[in-house]
């Protein structure tokens, strides 16, 4: 079902609001400006919310832009799969502008200026109908980017941004390759169907070429390694609620082109016949156990949380690799579930910034005492993250490993378990350290932090168990993503 | 469709030239009277240009046979390269003469009147080459634009000025003369100096004689667009000449040497007899490359900003070159739009360079740190030019790029495409690196205050800025046409 | 014979033009160079006039045979043409060969470069009114 609708544009250019109010609002009227920040989030996240309805059903919106040629075009199609990224995004932007009031104290139009930009380019690459919309988004978005790593202006946030740009420039370069490739043999950009490019026409090789290109340059992005560099300098840098947002959304925006690579470009079954979908597992395993013993090495806890989206990134892709209905629910779940949790663990580490100064694990001992509420939050998305069950974790990590079966390669389930324990090898011992080692206190239940910080943080804590409960909710990950899967993989 | 003639297009260059006489007899009278009349030429031009415009877009080029010539095929045509190039050079020079009016009185305050004497001449050579229809009109057209253009150089009066632009004479001479030998090579074989008239005849069939014009203006044009290995003569004379003349001939000189390359290649050979007699189009291929990655190299390891912007465009000639002579129609359409945007990105860059040397006597990069704390709208401006630079979606240089690299593979030579994407990066590399040391540098102190340099010179700066990226939204509407063009001419 | 002609003619003015040429890329004088451009130019003019003349019996471009030995116009406008975009472009490059003397105290590149001659005196803002 195809409507028109304006509904994604507004959302998509809303954010631009409040760009205007930083440009033309007097410099002392901070307190109003931030007003506007949040009222432009939350409104940004209500229009996309207003579409939940009729998303269910499985409509898709379509706003065309203009057009150059017949088959070049810059429009917005919002399917099913757009949407519930797009969801994602609004809500992650909501919750990280709210938890921002706080965590920011200096430059503060240039930050917001940029974060909701982002949020704009980001949400208008979730929406995009062809690739070469979803290419001028997902750009905009790197570079609009760069500004929130640097924030800190640090020589080492310096550093780690200047990192980010190369890493970010190779990778867009290589990606515009993979694009103009894909126009050129493909002739066809739109997401619009389940695979444009076929066999018939095209060379093997001019196949391969193309995913190869796409891979790497979304691999960036995305954090593949051995591309994965800028990752684990970036997050540190940043201020906590970027990295919760780097985490969250800028790296699965990477992943999100994969998936459209696999699903609207290829489409499944042509990327089966290429064998493609081995090289992706395989890549994404080596991905997930790498990350996850580098983890284990780090002190900084936001390197390590930045070792750990590494790794929970692939998981996504390990998804995509096997290919099965389950494991494919799994991994496009995965990016929401994973951005719930990371987002939630990255809030906890810049209340603890915020609140003790403490960036290193070693010195947290006993943190759990002066920041009770924040700590528990922490254990949760923690435990989640490890898949114990009930929570948002454990029900991809359960379907990635069924679909793991379904697709007769179990071999991927042994990479799923290695990388649990691994992953409780490096979460469990924070926990450990914050409540159990050090002088006992009495528990600091009161003024432990601010509200705009707190708040943001319990909800995507309530999130991470609630999604692992209710998984079958509508608006949840799952009522959505199951339209997706049955029609890009069948089932 | 029929051409119409109309001595509108006549007085297209007549104006410019009419007003450089005009400041000779008066402009010694008042010194504050030349600029305003200056202007007001070049925006007749404009204006006349645009009232031709309509027909032109429509298919139907306008021409003009002055005089009485009969046979001789004396001729000046207005067609859609003429066309865009006449509304670039005129709207470029406008800008640049409103920038002059608060700069050269700073630079070079008693030759006032004869800078702008002859900076008409040069607009009124440029005007004149893009609407010449026949060889010798073309080639006496761009005499007037070298002699002024060597004129412009030295008239800052620095010893490095007269060494660069003596370099630059000889260079030019030189071109210049082997292009005349080539044009009368293809009088002796062809019978007639008119454009149209030479293609009827190379088309049917070349010979020794086309061949060896060929090579010569192939050589002749490449000293004029600085290509490797007969580049040395413009880092130099970019970089000593007055800064707004350093915009023009980045902008415009340069570029329109090789515009002249185009207007042989498609209009006196036909792209048959080029590819048929020659094989010629794999040397200039390589030439291509080599520039774009020698320019790039070479910008990335400069200090001085002019001598950078100076290396720079060397690299991107170098993508006109590669694009054309890849002779596919994507190339050429992408080495077109490219003359266009990087016009006015390189003279938007100029311009800023200008207005950091006007305030702080400065040209090194180093020095530039921090400096947009100081002046924030010119550092904006460059930023939005050096995006256009290294082609970030959507500005128009992107546009270009996409279209270049697909003419590569249309032409069946990835590599090339490779050789692009590689030039891009180092694009990117040199281009941004003042962006970073502008606004992200440590060494910045004090508060942000606006620019204090004069409006009349912020201004055009800031509407090149602006412009890359209206531009690029423009394409849409612009690309059609440059496309159906192509077609008439590749087919 | 025509066609022998066309090769004699070529040969010679090519002959002028790369000892034009020639002398641009080695010598070391400025004086010399200009006189280089003028030998590449007069080399051209050469093809040119050459070119343009067309003997008794010959065919002209538009087809018909010329009666009496004559010459093309439009060579003859394009000789026009040349010298005086030659003579410009000397003129130019004398004015900024004197600068040049001015400026370094020499013509010579070379003696610039060894520095054969004591330091060159600086130009001062005064001395940049220079116009005639």
């Amino acid at each position: 079902m195809e409507t028109n609708s304006v509904i994604p544009l507004i959302a998509v250019f809303l954010p631009w609001l409040a760009v205007a109010a930083i440009a033309f609002l007097p410099k002392e009227e901070q307190r109003l400006k931030k007003i506007v920040h949040v009222a432009v989030s939350v409104a940004a996240f209500g229009l996309v919310v207003s579409l939940l309805p009729r998303a269910l059903d499985g409509q898709a919106f379509n706003f065309k832009l203009f057009s150059i040629t017949d088959n070049l075009r810059i429009a917005l199609r919002v399917d099913t799969l757009g949407y519930y990224f797009g969801l994602l995004i609004s809500f992650m932007w909501m919750l990280a502008t709210i938890y921002s009031l706080r965590y920011v104290d200096h430059k503060e139009d240039r930050y917001y200026g940029f974060l909701l930009l982002v949020l704009s380019f980001s949400l208008g690459a979730a929406f995009a109908e062809n690739m070469i919309t979803y290419f001028i988004f997902y750009e905009l978005m790197t570079f609009g980017s760069y500004p929130l790593i640097v924030h800190e202006e640090t020589a080492e946030a310096r550093q780690a941004a200047l990192k980010y740009l190369v890493y970010a420039i190779f990778g867009g370069s290589v990606l515009l390759f993979a694009l103009i490739a894909h126009f050129y043999w493909g002739q066809n950009l739109s997401f619009n169907g389940a695979g444009v490019l076929s066999a018939a026409s095209i060379s093997r090789a001019a196949l391969i070429t193309i995913f190869v290109a796409y891979l790497v340059g979304f691999g960036v992005k995305a954090s593949i390694m051995p591309l994965h560099g800028w990752v684990p300098d970036a997050h540190p840098a940043a201020p906590a609620p970027a990295s919760a947002l780097l985490s969250g959304v800028i790296l699965k925006l990477g992943a999100f082109g994969i998936i459209r690579v696999v699903f609207n470009v290829f489409g499944v079954a042509l990327f089966k016949q290429l064998n493609l979908d081995l090289v992706l597992a395989i890549v994404a395993s080596v991905t997930i156990i790498l990350a996850s013993i580098f983890a284990l090495t780090q002190d900084n806890l936001k390197r390590r949380l930045a070792y750990s989206s590494i790794g929970q990134v692939s998981y996504i892709l390990l998804g995509l690799g096997l290919l099965s209905q389950d494991a494919a629910l799994g991994g496009v779940m995965h990016i929401a579930h994973h951005a719930l949790m990371k987002g939630c663990l990255f809030f906890c580490a810049g209340i603890i910034i915020i609140e003790t100064g403490k960036r290193n694990i070693s010195d947290m001992e006993g943190i759990g005492f002066r920041l009770p509420v924040t700590m528990l939050c922490f254990s949760v998305a923690a435990l989640a993250m490890m898949g114990i069950p009930p929570s948002a974790g454990f029900v991809t990590k359960w379907l990635l490993g069924v679909g793991s079966l379904q697709a007769r390669e179990g071999f991927f389930i042994i990479v799923l378990m290695i990388s649990s324990l691994l992953n409780a090898a490096y979460f469990l011992p924070i926990i450990y350290t914050a409540f159990f080692k050090g002088e006992k206190q009495p528990l600091g239940w009161r003024g432990e932090t601010s509200k705009a910080m707190l708040w943001p943080t319990c909800v995507a804590a309530f999130l991470v168990v609630f999604a692992g409960i209710y998984i079958t909710m509508p608006g949840l990950p799952y009522s959505l993503v199951k339209i997706v899967v049955r029609a890009f993989v069948g089932g | 469709m029929e051409p119409r003639s109309s001595g509108l297009v006549v007085l297209v260059l007549v104006c410019p030239l009419a007003a450089a006489v005009l400041l000779q007899l008066f402009g010694r009278l008042d010194r504050r009277l030349c600029m305003p009349t200056a202007l007001a030429a070049c925006l007749a031009s404009l204006s006349l240009t645009g009232v031709l415009a309509g027909n032109v877009a429509r298919g139907m080029p306008w021409v003009y046979h002055p005089g009485n010539w009969g046979g001789l095929g004396i001729e000046l045509k207005m067609d859609l390269l003429a066309l865009l190039f006449c509304l670039l050079i005129a709207g470029l020079a406008s800008l640049v003469l409103v920038y002059s009016y608060r700069f050269i009185p700073h630079e070079l305050a008693p030759r006032e009147t004869s800078y702008y004497t002859v900076f008409l001449f040069l607009v009124s050579g440029l005007l004149g080459l893009s609407i010449a229809g026949d060889l010798l009109t073309f080639w006496i057209f761009m005499e007037v634009m070298a002699l002024s253009a060597y004129v412009l150089i030295a008239i800052i009066d620095v010893p490095h000025a007269f060494e660069s632009s003596l370099r630059y004479l000889f260079m030019g001479a030189l071109s210049s003369l082997a292009i005349l030998l080539g044009v009368v090579l293809l009088y002796g074989a062809a019978g007639t100096l008119n454009m149209a008239g030479v293609l009827g005849v190379v088309r049917a069939g070349a010979n020794g004689q086309a061949t060896l014009a060929l090579a010569l203006c192939s050589v002749g044009f490449c000293v004029k667009g600085a290509q490797v290995p007969v580049h040395f003569w413009l880092p130099g004379a970019h970089s000593a000449a007055v800064t707004p003349i350093s915009a023009m001939h980045s902008g415009l000189v340069a570029k329109l040497g090789f515009y002249g390359f185009a207007r042989f290649i498609f209009f006196v050979f036909g792209t048959t007899a080029a590819v048929g007699v020659l094989k010629m189009t794999s040397v200039l291929q390589w030439i291509g490359a080599l520039s774009i990655l020698y320019g790039g190299i070479m910008a990335i390891l400069e200090d001085d900003l002019k001598l950078m912007l100076a290396y720079s465009t060397i690299s991107h000639i170098g993508f006109m070159l590669l694009g054309i002579s890849l002779l596919s129609p994507a190339g050429l359409t992408g080495a077109l739009f490219h003359l266009l945007d990087d016009g006015l990105a390189k003279a938007c860059l100029f311009l800023c360079a200008g207005i950091f040397i006007y305030r702080d006597g400065t040209r090194s990069i180093q020095q530039l740190k921090g400096i947009a704390l100081r002046t924030p709208l010119t550092a904006a401006a460059f930023t939005l030019a050096a995006f256009s630079l290294v082609g970030i979606p959507p500005t128009s240089g992107f546009v270009a790029k996409w279209y270049l690299v697909l003419g590569t593979l249309q032409a069946r030579r990835p590599f090339f495409a490779a050789v692009m994407i590689i030039g891009a990066m180092l694009a990117a590399v040199y281009a941004f690196r003042v962006v970073f040391y502008m606004f992200f540098a440590p060494e910045r102190s004090g508060a942000l205050q606006m620019d204090d340099v004069p409006p009349a010179m912020l201004a055009p700066a800031a509407i090149l800025g602006a412009g890359t990226w209206v531009l690029g939204i423009a394409a849409i509407w612009i690309l059609p046409h440059i496309q159906r063009f192509v077609a008439s001419l590749v087919s | 014979m025509s066609q022998a002609l066309s090769y004699f003619n070529l040969t010679v003015a090519f002959t002028v033009f790369i000892a034009g040429v020639y002398m641009v890329a080695t010598e070391h004088n400025l004086l010399r160079k200009l006189m280089g451009i003028n030998l590449c130019g007069a080399g051209v003019l050469l093809l040119a006039i050459l070119t343009g003349f067309v003997r008794r019996g010959q065919q002209l471009a538009d087809g018909t045979v010329a009666g009496t030995n004559t010459v093309v116009p439009a060579m003859q406008w394009l000789a026009v043409a040349g010298i005086v975009a030659i003579t410009a472009i000397t003129a130019v490059g004398l004015a900024l060969a004197r600068s040049h003397k001015r400026v370094f105290g020499t013509m010579d590149l070379d003696e610039k470069r060894n520095g054969v001659k004591q330091a060159p005196p600086q130009s001062t803002p005064n001395a940049t009114e220079d116009r005639r």
